[in-house]
């Protein structure tokens, strides 16, 4: 055969041998991980890219049409049934869809920078309402201590309690859904962010343009957002800077 | 591999983190592939960057009854370092023997004997060959992927990748042997 590459024999086993060496210095590997995870969070992201949506037949349908605006009259009922959805809900791909198409439809950089602090804010109500709703590690940890079964009142004197193989599956599924929580926080960390700088740029222009009126308008939606994402120390800690505003202790 | 299957269906479901652990698994191989095209190392990594970012979006429409997943995300490379070269209006490199190559000129460093295995001469054998021979040897034997994947990859056919391979293992075969002729000739 007159391609055969058996004469290279000795040539193919030294490539075979040959370890791939990475040319990936590990701090860049971390910094475009982080760019990477960053960027596949945003809410600009095509809906396209959100694996969720390949659950249900719904959930496709709306997956194609989102982009086109979620004012199609044929989901017209379902998107505004999506609104309270939370997520876990069968509703919140459908909220997602919907969210990703207003970002599509806002007209110009101020009314995206707007729409963009307003899924903000959702999300920071998202996380508020799973961190609620999950069992505390501390309120698991006495209901394992009042068990007669354990030898500690220690959470991590439970974990090792020979008579407690329910307790530990229940404190696992306890770390996941914390897991989940932490994932889930930095989304709505990403979201904020982005949110964040998407205004200051709008305010930035305004400002340059001469348009007060609309820079004091995104001065206060920065404002706002900012006191809400205190609520569940979503900040970086470069802006927490002490200011005039008092906390709030509705949660 | 049922642990990569495990992590894809995970993606496939939205978990951002599953993800993560595909990245870690991939990037210095992908980065590698990119590298063998793309010298300018600030551009090699935007491109891993799109990569995983274009298989993020892609894994909804992945299977593993189509094909393999390193091939997939290795022809999402290729089709990003592709796109990249469009951009700045030059074509990817084409099947072609007329490089110049100025073999006589290869002078093995052996800066330290230490230096002198065999796996160092074929180091810098490879890095004297053209790029698409370099990723043909680079998939084929390196990266273990069959003749139909790495022509997937590439986006060539099946006997341009045969050839190519032929061709390439020639070449490295005769600069081994005339590094090894200019290094006998020095003792």
């Amino acid at each position: 055969m007159i391609l055969n590459i058996q004469k290279f024999k000795r040539e193919i086993v030294g490539l075979k041998r040959l370890k791939p060496q990475s040319e990936l210095h590990p701090l860049s590997k971390a910094a475009i991980k982080q760019r990477v995870m960053a960027e596949i969070a945003s809410p600009s992201f095509v809906a396209a890219a959100t694996p969720a949506l390949r659950a249900g037949f719904l959930q496709r349908i709306t997956h194609y049409l989102a982009p086109i605006g979620a004012g199609v009259l044929f989901f017209a009922g379902t998107v505004m049934a999506s609104g309270g959805a939370m997520p876990g809900d069968k509703l919140y791909p459908v909220k997602q869809a919907k969210e990703q198409a207003e970002f599509k439809l806002a007209p110009g950089e101020t009314a995206k920078a707007k729409v963009q602090a307003k899924h903000a804010e959702e999300r920071i109500k998202e996380l508020k309402h799973i961190l609620v709703s999950e069992p505390q590690k501390e309120e698991l940890a006495n209901q394992i201590a009042q068990s007669p079964d354990t030898s500690t009142p220690q959470l991590g004197g439970a974990i090792n309690a020979t008579s407690a193989p329910l307790q530990e599956k229940k404190l696992s599924k306890n770390f996941q859904e914390n897991k989940k929580t932490r994932v889930f926080r930095e989304q709505a960390k990403t979201q904020y962010k982005e949110a964040m700088a998407a205004l200051k740029q709008a305010k930035r222009h305004s400002e340059e343009k001469g348009d007060v009126v609309e820079a004091k308008n995104l001065t206060q939606n920065i404002s706002q957002l900012k006191d809400k994402a205190k609520l569940i120390e979503l900040e970086d800690d470069d802006e927490k800077k002490p200011t005039s505003h008092t906390q709030d202790n509705d949660d | 591999m049922a642990d990569l299957e495990l992590l894809i269906k995970k993606c496939q479901d939205g978990d951002t983190e599953a993800f993560g652990e595909i990245y870690e698994q991939f990037s210095e191989r992908i980065f590698r592939f990119i590298k063998l095209k793309v010298q300018n190392k600030p551009q090699a990594e935007d491109i891993l960057q799109d990569t995983f970012v274009k298989a993020w979006r892609g894994l909804p429409n992945f299977s593993s009854q189509k094909g393999d997943f390193s091939a997939w995300l290795y022809t999402i490379a290729g089709n990003t370092i592709n796109d990249y070269f469009r951009k700045i209006y030059r074509a990817p490199e084409s099947l072609e023997l007329d490089e110049n190559i100025n073999i006589a000129s290869f002078h093995s460093p052996l800066k330290d004997a230490i230096m002198a295995s065999d796996s160092f001469e074929l180091t810098s054998a490879i890095k004297l060959l053209p790029t698409a021979y370099r990723q043909v040897l680079e998939l084929r034997f390196i990266q273990d992927f069959s003749i139909s994947e790495t022509a997937k990859i590439l986006d060539k056919s099946n006997l341009a990748i045969r050839l190519s391979q032929f061709r390439a293992l020639k070449q490295l075969k005769e600069i081994m042997r005339k590094n090894y002729d200019s290094e006998y000739s020095k003792i």
